[in-house]
């Protein structure tokens, strides 16, 4: 008992100082504003409505109901997304297992007379707030929480499914533990499971084979498929195997409290089950934990990306994709840096080879599929991704500014002889080059694959090479003034990027900071935005009149583009000069 | 040549560093000593352009650190008590990023002799996270050393080197002592402090207590206690031990 009171001791004292902490920051003006603007945004979106009732708010208004086949289709790709991520579990992962304690955690738990079963209950114990956050904000982002009707299933539903999720990774993580200690290789156990899982599958479909809809027959049809699939999950043997995921996926979606405490048994047979199967394992993730730990402290006090640490047991590394010469423009020297930040990409031949795959692919493909539905839905993917890329592409690629400032490695950056605008432009080269070629590629995809609209006439190859130039200019540039505004985001609000070792990641203050910069973040993308597409306008009228709107257009992409690009530089130098005048420690300090 | 002037720096109603002002001349090795909180680490991170000073001026080698900070930097190296590397970097390409920081062309002669010098050739294909601590701090340092610096700040050197690591490490800050540049040390390792520190500045709450050549201050405490060594000084000054009293 002495060792639970110590425990939660440890977790209330813990978290009333993270509090206490986030109360005294307020006390710095920009922290005060962001504070009051996150109070704010809770009582609009949140508490208000939940509340509505006595506020006199809309949060008695009810939402529309969604058509049986709408929720049936959900239900099973949810189940089906269940699947995946529990088969994930077993097959992805290749390290031990491991429990995310902190350093400090280790250092006073681990030798302490506390068993293994309690430390597991500690670790158990102290995720379910962050589970039941999570499980909050995704009942707010998807509107549950603010209707009358099953906010609080949604929020239990939503906590139960991330709660057999959290178990079943510990479970699995065990294990594979046992399973390697026992000489089973990785290789060897993610065949089997797949081929398990294969199996089954089969089986089931084949068993139920005659009572399948029709297959659609066209490739190109993916509504079609989607339909078909979800139709064999609800009429096949398949249909039994789901069932329990269908069981955790309806609770987090019913909005009929009898169908809620119906699930519940089941569900809560299957939560205690993973439970048991969690407590009474044998295998010990004492060491794991403790390498785990030190790698999160390493990779927070470093500049690293895409995940922690790479230990490859000494192996010769290709050298980068070009040799950084000892001479040239300063600024460079980070873009390497950081491109060797990015990955494999950029080690010896593997980006060449991969992108002239991707090329002979996109070429064949677009030869070979021509006019076909496929070829529509690839071009049709491929801009999709292409306005993703260079709309939330720039806040996706952190290898630059941010990074460094996640870390403890700006002091490096600050004590090298470059001026701010150097340090600058070096960090943003990095992403900006690898969204460009990301762009790039998609931009081919989209040209080669995408049918001509009806009333756009013949669209030959150079046509097709005029969009390709307006894409290739238009996207990079507004992906570059995203990744200055990003990263001046991170430069005005240093404390929302800086994550020092153990130092919690912010309170509602940052909610409230963070809308604020996600707001100034759109008007400055708008306001970068409206001078570009005025001369982009004025060049097209005046081109399209002596030349036709194809070549207009392409010309119009490249004033737009040389206008986006002379802003950035601007931009480059502005945030420069922040750099140089940013104090750092003081928001350590904060 | 480092200049400070009058250096301060103030976080919030927090006076960190007071009014400090000093000269470490070329082949001078100054160890900064103080208690814990004194303001060493403050003082370090001002010198080396880290965070600007609330007051005051330090020039490295003629260049005013606020004025001119990129030319004061091409002086310099900083080398933390904690090495700060970066992940996706090998050994070797750790050197040839520092190369075209500083410019040093043909830098790969010497970047061979610094790995061998520190023991690292082998590992010149590890990443950072391959290597224990104190090849770390080894690879840090060989960064550091790259463009011949004229100043030298090291934080807490020989924290994570092995006996023989300390020894080659304070060979090698006297012999770059000896061949023209200023250093400052900090370090709570007094006894190491006194064999390679030609002078010595002892700060207590962010206030010079005593500046001066190591074997004046001594001769100056052995006055009256003619055993005194640089730890039995420092107790005495920063109030720290049993015989703390006022500095003679």
């Amino acid at each position: 008992m002495s060792v639970i009171r110590a425990l939660a001791y440890l977790w209330v004292r813990s978290a009333k100082n993270r509090v206490w902490t986030r109360l005294k920051r307020l006390r710095q003006p920009k922290y005060l504003v962001g504070g009051i603007v996150g109070i704010l945004y809770l009582w609009t979106f949140l508490f208000r409505n939940m509340l509505g009732g006595r506020f006199g708010s809309r949060g008695d208004v009810a939402m529309p109901e969604a058509s049986p086949d709408l929720v049936a289709g959900l239900e099973v790709a949810g189940a089906w997304g269940l699947l995946l991520m529990l088969a994930g579990f077993w097959i992805l992962p290749s390290r031990r297992a491991a429990l995310d304690f902190s350093e400090a955690e280790i250092q006073f738990l681990f030798p302490a007379p506390v068993s293994r079963t309690g430390l597991l209950h500690f670790k158990l114990a102290s995720w379910q707030a962050g589970l039941l956050f999570t499980s909050l904000m995704v009942s707010l982002f998807s509107g549950r929480l603010l209707r009358a009707d099953g906010a609080w299933m949604s929020v239990l539903g939503w906590w139960m499914g991330l709660l057999l999720l959290q178990l079943h990774s510990l479970g699995a993580s065990f294990v594979r533990t046992w399973l390697l200690d026992r000489g089973v290789a990785h290789w060897q156990r993610r065949l089997a499971v797949a081929g398990v899982l294969g199996g089954v599958f089969a089986g089931a479909l084949a068993w139920g084979w005659r009572e399948a809809p029709p297959w659609p027959g066209d490739m190109g049809d993916l509504e079609g498929i989607l339909g078909w699939w979800v139709e064999v999950s609800r009429t096949t043997p398949i249909e039994q195997i789901l069932t329990p995921l269908r069981w955790v996926v309806r609770m987090a979606m019913t909005r009929n409290p009898l169908e809620f405490l119906g699930l519940l048994g089941p569900v809560v047979v299957i939560l205690a089950a993973h439970y048991l199967w969690v407590i009474r394992a044998t295998v010990a993730f004492e060491e794991a934990s403790v390498d785990a730990a030190r790698a999160a402290v390493k990779s927070a006090s470093r500049t690293e990306v895409g995940g922690g640490a790479r230990f490859s047991g000494g192996r010769v590394r290709a050298p980068l994709i070009w040799r950084l010469a000892p001479t040239g423009p300063v600024w460079m020297g980070l873009t390497w840096k950081n491109l060797a930040a990015a990955g494999e990409w950029f080690r010896g031949r593997t980006g060449l080879v991969a992108l002239v795959l991707v090329i002979l692919v996109a070429v064949g493909g677009a030869v070979a599929l021509s006019g076909t539905a496929l070829a529509a839905t690839v071009g049709t993917v491929a801009v999709m991704l292409w306005v993703f890329s260079v709309v939330v592409g720039p806040s996706g690629a952190r290898i630059d500014l941010r990074r460094e400032l996640g870390g403890s490695n700006w002091e490096v950056l600050k004590a090298l002889p470059l001026s701010g605008w150097q340090v600058v432009l070096g960090e943003l080269m990095a992403p900006w080059w690898v969204l460009t070629g990301i762009q790039w590629g998609l931009g081919f995809l989209a040209v080669g694959y995408l049918p001509a609209p009806v009333d756009w006439g013949e669209v030959g190859v150079w046509r097709r090479g005029l969009v390709f130039l307006g894409m290739s200019m238009l996207g990079p540039s507004v992906s570059l003034v995203g990744l200055c505004l990003q990263n001046g985001a991170a430069l005005l609000f240093p404390a929302w990027v800086l994550v020092a070792p153990g130092q919690a990641r912010g309170g509602f203050e940052v909610l409230g900071q963070r809308m604020i910069v996600y707001v100034g973040q759109m008007l400055g993308l708008l306001v970068a935005l409206v001078p570009a597409a005025g001369v982009g306008v004025v060049v097209h009228l005046v081109v399209a009149w002596g030349l036709g709107h194809w070549i207009g257009f392409g010309v119009a992409a490249i004033a737009v583009a040389a206008v986006l690009l002379a802003e950035s530089a601007v931009a480059i130098g502005g945030l420069g000069w922040l750099w140089d005048r940013t104090d750092l420690s003081k928001e350590r300090t904060a | 040549m480092i200049e400070v002037e009058g250096l301060t720096k103030v976080y919030g109603q927090f006076l960190a560093v007071n009014g400090l002002s000093f000269t470490v001349r070329p082949g001078e090795v100054l160890g900064l000593v103080g208690p814990n909180g004194a303001g060493k680490t403050t003082t370090l991170r001002c010198l080396s352009g880290i965070i600007p000073p609330s007051q005051g001026a330090v020039r490295l080698c003629g260049h005013d650190l606020g004025k001119d900070p990129v030319a004061a930097k091409r002086t310099l190296a900083w080398l933390p008590d904690e090495p700060r590397l970066f992940e996706y970097l090998t050994v070797w390409e750790h050197l040839v990023f520092s190369a075209r920081i500083h410019q040093v062309q043909g830098f790969e002669a010497r970047a061979v002799e610094l790995l061998t010098e520190l023991e690292l050739n082998e590992k010149r294909n590890a990443l950072p996270g391959e290597l224990s601590r104190g090849m770390c701090q080894k690879l840090s340092i060989a960064c550091g050393f790259l463009h011949a610096p004229r100043v030298l700040i090291f934080d807490e050197p020989l924290t994570g080197l092995d006996p023989l690591g300390i020894r080659r490490m304070k060979d090698s800050i006297l012999r770059r002592a000896r061949e023209g540049a200023a250093v400052i040390i900090s370090s709570h390792l007094l006894h190491l402090l006194e064999e390679v520190c030609s002078h010595v500045l002892i700060l207590r709450r962010g206030e010079l207590v005593t500046l001066g050549a190591l074997a004046d201050i001594l001769a100056r405490f052995r006055s009256e206690q003619p055993e005194a060594s640089l730890e039995e000084i420092f107790l005495r000054v920063t109030g720290s031990g049993e015989g703390s009293g006022p500095c003679p």
